[in-house]
């Protein structure tokens, strides 16, 4: 019985932290970020396992765990009101090649993020070669760039 | 010209088949363990009272190796004499645990032939409760009697892995 309601709570303390740090958080996983991913686990290893060193134990937290990831996977997909709450929704940024500003600033993104997604993917050179961008939920910026024949 | 994939329409269909009988079983394991069958827990949790009704022992039933666990005795008024508690612990259970401590603290531990008397010095006979602080260190069934003069009180732990 504690180790699954050891797992539930800290799936919803992480889920909850995360949620509220926003999507760009640890999209794209620097060398920091991922040091900051090792401590996170660390932390809440403690508090999951406790002074129980079983493998019973440790399976129930990890099964625990994946249902719980499992669960919230079909309830976004039978309720997509509930995916908005707890996945955020894909923000447009770049709408028709024009820059969105005030979306980006209120996100804290720069052109650069922006361009610096475009090169990546598409290999582009300039922020005017840029049709689409889009923040999507996991973080990351996709990019349509502008059809590549001249535009009648 | 089509996408070049090879498209596995069977092995798709035969392992969604698959993917949901194993959700199942997850669920049935998480449920499991919520509900005492796997570690402590309401289906666990249990007391047993002696025959003479001098002690009562309330102990998981099942519970986790190298985990602290702690089971706890109560001792009957009646099971005073002169002011002192005398409990025998006997029984596989005593090799099977490493025993973190006797909480309160015996004013005597002896070692006999039965297993381990514990003897408790008594002020003022009341409900009196003795908690018992282990970490098993055998994977199986354990067994222990506790005692008060012949009035003994049996149980089983299963130690999961």
């Amino acid at each position: 019985m504690d180790a699954v309601l050891r797992a539930v709570a800290i799936y919803l303390v992480l889920l909850l932290l995360f949620r509220l740090v926003g999507k760009r958080a640890l999209s794209q996983v620097t060398t920091f970020d991922f040091v900051i991913l090792l401590i996170v686990g660390e932390a809440t290893q403690q508090a999951l396992l406790g002074e129980d060193f079983s493998i019973t134990h440790a399976a129930l937290v990890v099964g625990t765990l994946l249902l719980l990831e499992r669960g919230a996977d079909y309830l976004t997909w039978r309720f997509p009101r509930l995916q908005r709450v707890a996945e955020s929704v894909p923000l447009v940024i770049v709408e028709d090649g024009r820059v969105l500003h005030e979306v980006l600033r209120k996100e804290h993104l720069s052109e650069e993020d922006i361009i610096g997604a475009a090169r990546e993917a598409h290999g582009l050179e300039r922020l005017d070669q840029i049709k689409w961008a889009v923040l999507e939920t996991s973080g990351g910026i996709s990019v349509v760039p502008k059809s590549q024949a001249p535009e009648a | 010209m089509g996408l070049e994939i090879t498209r596995e329409e069977t092995f798709q269909s035969r392992e969604w088949r698959a993917e949901r009988i194993g959700w199942t079983l997850l669920a049935l394991f998480v449920a499991a363990g919520l509900a005492g069958l796997l570690g402590a827990g309401p289906l666990s949790d249990t007391t047993r009272e002696s025959p003479g009704g001098l002690v009562d022992v309330s102990y998981a039933r099942v519970t986790h190796f190298e985990a602290d666990d702690s089971l706890s005795v109560r001792l009957a008024p009646d099971a005073v004499e002169q002011d002192t508690v005398t409990m025998t612990v006997a029984g596989s259970w005593l090799s099977g645990v490493d025993l973190q401590g006797v909480s309160p603290q015996p004013g005597e531990e002896r070692l006999t032939d039965d297993g381990v008397v514990y003897e408790f010095d008594v002020e003022d006979p009341g409900d009196l409760t003795v908690t018992i602080t282990f970490r098993a260190q055998d994977v199986g069934p354990l067994t222990a009697d506790v005692s008060v003069g012949s009035d003994t009180v049996s149980l089983t732990q299963l130690v999961l892995p």
